[in-house]
């Protein structure tokens, strides 16, 4: 433990500024907005392209170090957020706030001078939404904080798209749907596990709220419309027939996944292997379906 | 606050100035680049 007096002012280390981006959930929004750049029918320069990824990677970021600035005094509840650098007192709340927001600003303004301005504008939108709509309005208020919130991670595919095209089209609101569906049975499933922590954190989500009954049920009904949102561009012509493969089959294995977890109920002592199962893959059956869509398209 | 202390803080600024010069040579080198970029795509 530091020695030094709480009346000195001590700087906060970069590895702190540099967590407070969430780098970890940053991975896939960076990877969907790049898929989504290499899936559009253009090609794009390659400066600008990652510019463009740059941009997209800075706004999460900022977003991310905006929540945290929020959720400080949420984060010290739980176990699993404790240790971040504004509940265990490594920063002040004011340096969080001051990253975050220059940190959203430059992204935005670089998106819109190097790239164009209808990808600063989606980037803008999403920002805003994942820190005002989720983050301030909907997360302490409402077990549907998950569902609606969703969106703001999947904008990355659309702001990826319009950064090479200058414009959106059915391809990406598609990859946004099927970010935006996957997000509940993906949360649901971990708050399954993590249960005790938003518990004791007071976050009203689905399980705390509503018990693990009505989860479990509604991971299985979400299921269904991502299911159909995953495959849906290959019937209606957008990709070809290596996407049309891997998003069947990914996909099949992730129903099966989350019909195990739907039908099951929780035991004394239990370990939730399926829900920890269907979490992991849930990560990764994102990242196969967006690179089988940027294999489809260049091969 | 014992020189230690004053050694500690010293450090974390040094290594933040490092940080951040080297984000700021990177952006003028991507800058740069940018510019490069929009003018041969403005030449086409």
């Amino acid at each position: 433990m530091s020695s030094i007096p709480s009346s000195v002012f001590v700087p906060a280390d970069w590895r702190d500024f540099l967590a407070l981006t969430k780098p970890r959930v940053m991975t896939l929004v960076v990877f969907t907005g790049l898929c989504g750049m290499l899936a559009a029918p253009v090609g794009v320069d390659p400066v600008i392209g990652f510019t463009a990824i740059l941009c997209i990677a800075l706004g999460a970021g900022a977003a991310g170090a905006l929540n945290q600035w929020y959720e400080a005094d949420l984060d010290a509840l739980m176990k699993r957020t404790a240790k971040r650098p504004l509940p265990a007192g490594r920063m002040t709340r004011e340096s969080a706030l001051h990253f975050g927001v220059g940190l959203a600003c430059f992204s935005v303004l670089l998106m819109g001078l190097a790239v164009n301005y209808v990808a600063a504008a989606i980037l803008t939108v999403s920002i805003l939404f994942y820190v005002l709509v989720y983050t301030v309005w909907l997360k302490r208020r409402t077990p549907q904080n998950i569902v609606i919130g969703g969106a703001a991670g999947a904008f990355p595919p659309l702001i990826g798209w319009a950064a090479a095209t200058g414009e959106v089209a059915l391809l990406p609101f598609l990859l946004f749907s099927l970010v935006f569906l996957w997000t509940p049975p993906h949360f649901w499933a971990l708050a399954l596990f993590v249960k005790t922590d938003y518990a004791n954190a007071g976050v009203p989500m689905l399980p705390v709220v509503a018990g693990e009954r009505v989860t479990r049920a509604q991971i299985g009904l979400y299921t269904i419309p991502m299911a159909i949102a995953a495959v849906a561009p290959w019937p209606l012509g957008l990709t070809g027939a290596i996407y049309g493969g891997i998003a069947s089959v990914g996909t099949a294995i992730f129903a099966a996944y989350a019909a195990v977890v739907a039908f099951r109920h929780t035991r004394p002592d239990d370990a939730m292997k399926p829900e920890k199962r269907l979490f992991k893959y849930s990560i990764l059956y994102l990242f196969l379906l967006f690179g089988a869509l940027v294999v489809d398209r260049w091969a | 606050m014992t020189p230690d202390d004053s050694n500690r803080i010293r450090a974390k600024q040094r290594a933040r100035a490092m940080v951040m010069a080297l984000l700021l040579g990177f952006l003028v080198v991507l800058i740069f680049f940018i510019t490069l970029s929009k003018i041969r795509s403005g030449m086409h």
